[in-house]
Order: C-alpha cells, then structure tokens, then sequence
C-alpha cells in the first residue's frame, strides 16, 4: 500500500473508532440510570457492543501502525481524536459524589442520536463490506450482524417517544431540534477520503452517504409527522440547517474537555498497567 | 520454546479444546460453539478463533484459556480471524443440545441478516410452550435475549441469533 493511502485509511479508520469509543462511553453511563431496568441493560449492551467494534477499529489501525490498540484508544492527544460532536455530548444527568445531581439530562436525546447515528453507521458498515481492504470488510460483515439488533432497538423507541405522552413527544421534538447541526456534522469527510475512494477501499466519502441518509431517516419523520428540517426537490434535498463541522479536524466542545479527562484518566494514572 | 512434540496430532488438539468450557456458558465448550475455526499442527500449534460478538468481554479469557490448555504439547499461537463471520449456525447440534438442557433456549436457525427481526415466539426451555414473549433483546451477556413463559412464569434466556 502506498505510503498516503496507508496513511488516510489510519486517519479515516481512527475517524471511525473515535466515533464508536464516543458514543459508546456517553451511552454507557446510562447503567444503573435508564428509565426501566430492561432499558438499562439494553443501553449498557449497545454500549459495551460499540466499545468492542472501536476496539476492533482500533485494532485494524495498530495493524498498519505497530502502534498498540489502548494506546491509540486512551493515550492520544485531545485534539487528535476525530469523532462527530454529537456524540460528545453528556445526555444524563451530572452526579457528584456527595450524592447530589445537577439537573438536565434528557433519554429523548440518548435515543434520539442513538437511532440517527445508527442509520448513519450502518450505511458506512453497509459501504465497509465492500471495501478492497480486506480487514474492513470482514470486520464490517461481524459488526453489521450486531448492528441489527441497535436498529430494532432505536425503531422501538422512536416510535414511543413519538406516539407516546405529550411530555416524550416534546422532549424528542427539542431533542431534534437542538441536534439537528451537529447530526449533520457526522457527514464531514476524513481528510484523504478522496484517496481512499480512488483506491476502492471505501466505495464513497462520508459526505456522500448524506442524501442516503436523509432518505433512510425521512420517512420516520413522516411517520409520526415530526418536523424535518429539509424538502426533497428535483436535485436532491434542500436543508435549512448548517452542518456544524470540526469534528473530523479535532475540533471539540466543552462534551469533549469533560469526557477525554474522564476517559483517559485510569489509563494515565497508570500507562503501563495491565488488566 | 521447543518445537511441537512431532507426534502431537491435530486430533489430539481437538480433543483437548473440546475440554474448554465457553466461559459465560460453561455447560458448551468451545468447539460446541464454533468459534475454533481451523487447528494446524506444525512447529507450532496454530489456532484460528471466531469471536461470537466483538465487544465480548470473555475473548481475552478465551484465547488465554486455549494457550493454556494447548502449551503442554509445544508453542502455541492463537490468531482472532474476522475474515468470516462467527454466526450462531456454527453451534453444533450438540451444543443446541446442551443449551436447551441448561435452561437456554438455542437460537433460531438461519441466517440472521435474513431472519425477520419480529421473530416466531420462542419454544420455553423449561416446559416447551410457545406461549412467550419478547421482554428484552438484550441480556446480561451480549449474546443473550430474556423471554417470559406465560405458562410456567418463568423468565428464560435465549442464544440470540447472530
């Protein structure tokens, strides 16, 4: 492999793991915390099955790194991760150790990006399989069977919400709207896409998987009449939000300043331990 | 380290990984389940291993368990493969067997990617009614779904397809 593809498929792939490591952590700390018991255990196994695909990312870009697979997990600097800033976002509540909890927190947004993003993950696992890197596809014919399961899951609770007290229907509503930019921020190519589309290891850029999506999540939209902030014309769709971008490049909010420290301090308090 | 000793058979080797039970579900080894995709003996014993799911917290435990049981014969050298897929139509009969007595209701036969996601109710493992229900698609490993018998009460698990 030629040194610069080699070099943007690692960027492109810790893009993807950083992604997965993100989402995964944010959604993992609504153990003990979901609405119902079965939720609870539902959200941690979404969680924990993301951590292990960032795990297997993580892994694929040891492989053409050398670099260890925690490392490039835990031990990077802040601004060299590369995951959307939606993701970054804490959608529970704050706890203290005295025990107190700051308001906010909301379940209509955890599950309302859970669902998003997963009809946005499965279409790059969807282009994964057909990758001419082998590793990626293999590992995207695995991921993709869980994934299954992750998008029954968000169906089920988007109809809830949507169908549900006039307090869920709201909540999802402000949800929405509020996370409209950022949603679209997670179509920011990985620098070097390019490259790896004229090689044939992804089929199309992230930002081309854009429209697919605006189709695929439309009609749950629809369905429950909730407002979408777009019209389907004769060249495509026609937005009327700004794509919050920076993700792809580094750039993160104050989500990202809370969760890197909270992350990354076990693993820097002791880089050499092993468990 | 030495090399394998020349006599060490690529059944032998079988028949020790056949004592591995799975560690989430011990009463399935894990031959049983299919995630012991090839053994090569040579100068080294090489073994390939399916993970069932990706972010399984048991995989490290279960590649060690193999060196473990396998060094006693010579070098041993585990390799994870993602190049074909684990799915739950490598668990052997057997192994569907073994699920069923131990209260786990195997899972549904077929390829998941085409099994309806709504899926036919589940027979209960302990009084084989069909009279169940869905409660959970996700358990207390990732590889479980919980069901409910509405004949005998009782809660159940299931080896949810992958």
């Amino acid at each position: 492999m030629k040194p610069e593809v080699q070099h943007a498929l690692k960027r492109y792939l810790l893009t993807v793991a950083d992604d997965e490591i993100v989402i995964g952590y944010r959604d993992s700390e609504w153990t003990g915390i979901a609405p119902i018991v079965e939720e609870d255990i539902a959200f941690s196994s979404l969680a924990q099955d993301e951590i292990g695909h960032a795990r297997l990312y993580y892994t694929l870009v040891a492989e053409l790194t050398g670099k260890d697979a925690d490392h490039l997990a835990l031990l990077r600097e802040k601004d060299a991760y590369y995951h959307a800033r939606l993701l970054e976002q804490r959608a529970t509540p704050k706890y203290h150790p005295s025990g107190e909890h700051e308001s906010g927190g909301d379940w209509a947004f955890a599950v309302a990006r859970r669902f998003l993003y997963d009809l946005f993950d499965d279409l790059r696992i969807q282009d994964h399989t057909a990758s001419s890197y082998a590793p990626l596809a293999g590992a995207a014919r695995k991921i993709q069977r869980e994934e299954r399961y992750h998008l029954k899951h968000g169906e089920v609770w988007w109809e809830t919400l949507a169908t549900g007290s006039l307090e869920a229907r709201e909540r999802l509503e402000r949800a929405l709207e509020r996370m409209w930019p950022d949603l679209l921020g997670l179509f920011e190519a990985a620098p070097g896409e390019d490259l790896l589309v004229a090689e044939g290891i992804l089929p199309r850029t992230t930002a081309d998987l854009l429209e697919p999506w605006l189709e695929r999540a439309w009609p749950y939209f629809d369905r429950y009449s909730l407002p979408f902030p777009g019209n389907r014309e004769a060249q495509g769709w026609a937005l009327r939000i700004q794509a919050a971008q920076g993700g792809r490049q580094g750039q993160h909010g104050p989500g990202w300043d809370e969760l890197y420290e909270e992350m990354t301090m076990v693993r820097k308090l002791e880089p050499e331990g092993v468990w | 380290m030495p090399a394998a000793n020349p006599r060490v058979t690529e059944a032998q080797v079988w028949a020790l990984l056949r004592e591995i039970p799975d560690p989430e579900i011990p009463t399935i080894s894990l031959v049983d389940l299919g995630v012991i995709r090839k053994v090569e003996v040579g100068e080294v014993i090489r073994v390939e291993f399916l993970p069932t799911f990706v972010g399984c917290p048991a995989l490290d435990m279960m590649q060690r368990e193999i060196r473990a049981k396998l060094e006693p014969l010579g070098p041993v050298e585990v390799k994870v493969v993602y190049d074909e897929a684990w799915t739950t139509e490598r668990i052997s009969e057997a192994g569907r067997a073994k699920l069923l007595e131990a209260g786990l209701a195997p899972p549904p036969p077929g390829d998941l990617m085409e099994l309806p996601m709504a899926q036919a109710p589940v027979a209960c493992p302990y009084c084989g009614s069909t009279n169940t229900q869905l409660e959970n698609r996700f358990g207390p490993t990732p590889c479980r779904a919980i069901h409910y018998c509405n004949d005998c009460h009782q809660p159940f698990e299931q080896f949810k397809a992958v």
